[in-house]
C-alpha cells in the first residue's frame, strides 16, 4: 500500500508537463500553473511516504542489529568447532558435474537501495565461476526479490524459493524450516550469499561455502581424534550437519535483515531529501511564474491606461 | 543434559561433543548458580571453552507450571490419538520437552 502510493506520487510528479524555464517573454497559463501545483503536491506526498519509511526502518534497525549480534556467538562457536575438527581434513575438491546449490538471500520488499542488486550481482559471478568449473548449478532463492529476478533471467536454474516469512522477527524455528526445505535438494556443495552488516552506513556481500551434509558423517574418524563423543558418533554428526546448516542460514538471514533495514534507511533518507528539494524548486518556479503573470497583467493595464490617456489628449 | 546422560564440565575437561536432550543447564560462577532450560542442541567442549548451542533456551524462573501441565495433558492426548508416525513423533517431542520442563521446576524448588 505504501509502495503503490509512492509510485502514484512519483508518476504525478513526472507526468506533468515539462517546465518552461525562460524568464522573459514566455508566460505560463493558468493550466500549466495548475500542473505545477499538482507536481508540488506530489512531491510533498512522496516526501511524507519516504520519511515514514525511513523512520520505520530506523525503528526496526536497532532491534535487528541486537538480534544479529546476539546470534553471532552461536554461529561462531559452531563454525569454530567445525574448523578445529576439520583443520586436518581437506574438504574434497569437487569434480566436474558435482551439484552445487546457490542460495542468495534477498529481501521481500523493495525500496531498500542497492541491497538486492549487489547480492544478485555476486550470485551471478559465483554461478559464472561454478559454470567454468563445469558444475551443475541449482538455485534456491530466499526472498521475493531474488525469486523475481531469477524467474525472469534464469528460470531453468531456479529450483525452489522461500519467501514471505520475515514478517515477524526471524527466529531459529523459521531458519530451521528453511534449512529443512533447502536440504531436501541434495547437494555436494552449498553456497549461501548474503549481505553482512558492518555498520549503519555499510554492508558487504559474503559467500559462505558449506560442504555436503554427508561430509560430516564421512569424517567420523577425524572428528573422533580431536573430540570425545557422548553417545553415538554417527548419529551426532548427522544431526550436527543439519544443525550447523540451520545455524549458518540463521546467521545469514539475521545479517541480511539488519543490512536491509540500514540500506532502506539510507535510501529513504536520500529520497526524502530529493523530494524536499524538488518541492522547493517547483514552489519557487510557481511563485516566480505567478509574479510574472501579475507583472504582465499590470503592464497590459498600464499600457491600456497610457493609450486611453494619449487618446484623450488628442 | 547430554543425550547419553548428564555431565559436568570443569576447567581442563577433555574436548567433548554432545547432543543435548531437553533439560537444565547449570552455570556455576563462584557461589552463584544460574539455571537455564534448553530444549535441545549441542554442547562443544574444547580446551579453551565450553559452548552450549541450544535451539531454544530460557531461564528456569521463566517457566510457568500451569501452562506446562496443560501442555503435558494436550500432548499426551495427541500422542495417543496420532494417526501416523510423523504426528506421533512430533507430539512425543512436545511431551518430552514439557515433562522435562516440569521436572526442572519441581526439581529446582
Amino acid at each position: 500500500m505504501l509502495v503503490s502510493a509512492l509510485k502514484t506520487g512519483v508518476q504525478a510528479a513526472k507526468n506533468a508537463a515539462p517546465v518552461a524555464a525562460s524568464s522573459v517573454g514566455q508566460v505560463r497559463g493558468k493550466a500549466t500553473q495548475r500542473e505545477t501545483k499538482t507536481r508540488i503536491e506530489a512531491c510533498h506526498s512522496v516526501y511524507k511516504i519516504t520519511k515514514a519509511m525511513q523512520s520505520i526502518a530506523n525503528a526496526k534497525l536497532n532491534p535487528a542489529i541486537a538480534r544479529m549480534q546476539e546470534s553471532r556467538p552461536m554461529a561462531a562457536s559452531v563454525r569454530a568447532f567445525i574448523d578445529t575438527a576439520c583443520s586436518e581434513v581437506q574438504v574434497p575438491e569437487l569434480e566436474a558435474g558435482a551439484s552445487c546449490l546457490v542460495i542468495p538471500i534477498t529481501s521481500d520488499k523493495g525500496l531498500c537501495g542497492a541491497l538486492n542488486t549487489k547480492i544478485l550481482f555476486k550470485t551471478m559471478n559465483t554461478i559464472q565461476d561454478l559454470k567454468e568449473k563445469k558444475m551443475k548449478i541449482k538455485v534456491i532463492t530466499v526472498g521475493e526479490k531474488g525469486h523475481k529476478n531469477f524467474q525472469s533471467m534464469n528460470p531453468k536454474m531456479l529450483v525452489h524459493t522461500a519467501s514471505h516469512f520475515g514478517k515477524t522477527d526471524i527466529n531459529f524455528l523459521q531458519a530451521s524450516r528453511v534449512a529443512e526445505f533447502v536440504t531436501q535438494t541434495p547437494f555436494d556443495q552449498a553456497t549461501i550469499l548474503y549481505n553482512k552488516y558492518i555498520n549503519r552506513v555499510s554492508f558487504t556481500q559474503m559467500a559462505h561455502t558449506i560442504p555436503a551434509l554427508t561430509f560430516f558423517s564421512e569424517q567420523v574418524s577425524k572428528f573422533g581424534e580431536k573430540f570425545e563423543f557422548e553417545g553415538d558418533e554417527e548419529q551426532i554428526l548427522k544431526d550436527l550437519a543439519e544443525f550447523q546448516f540451520a545455524v549458518q542460514l540463521y546467521g545469514a538471514l539475521l545479517e541480511n535483515g539488519a543490512s536491509e533495514q540500514s540500506s532502506r534507511l539510507a535510501a529513504m533518507d536520500n529520497a526524502s531529501k530529493n523530494a524536499a528539494s524538488m518541492a522547493l524548486e517547483l514552489t519557487q518556479l510557481f511563485n516566480r511564474t505567478r509574479q510574472m503573470q501579475i507583472t504582465a497583467e499590470m503592464i497590459e493595464i498600464s499600457t491600456g491606461a497610457e493609450c486611453c490617456k494619449a487618446k484623450k489628449e488628442e | 543434559p547430554g543425550a547419553a546422560g548428564s555431565f559436568g564440565v570443569l576447567v581442563g575437561h577433555v574436548p567433548v561433543v554432545s547432543q543435548l536432550k531437553p533439560g537444565v543447564v547449570e552455570i556455576h560462577d563462584g557461589g552463584k548458580v544460574e539455571q537455564f532450560f534448553v530444549s535441545s542442541g549441542f554442547a562443544f567442549v574444547s580446551t579453551t571453552a565450553a559452548d552450549i548451542c541450544a535451539v531454544e533456551a530460557a531461564p528456569v524462573s521463566d517457566l510457568d507450571s500451569d501452562t506446562i501441565k496443560e501442555n503435558i495433558s494436550t500432548f499426551t492426548k495427541t500422542v495417543a490419538d496420532a494417526q501416523n508416525d510423523m504426528d506421533k513423533a512430533t507430539a512425543q517431542v512436545g511431551l518430552d520437552v514439557n515433562q522435562a520442563m516440569l521436572q526442572a521446576i519441581t526439581g529446582a524448588k
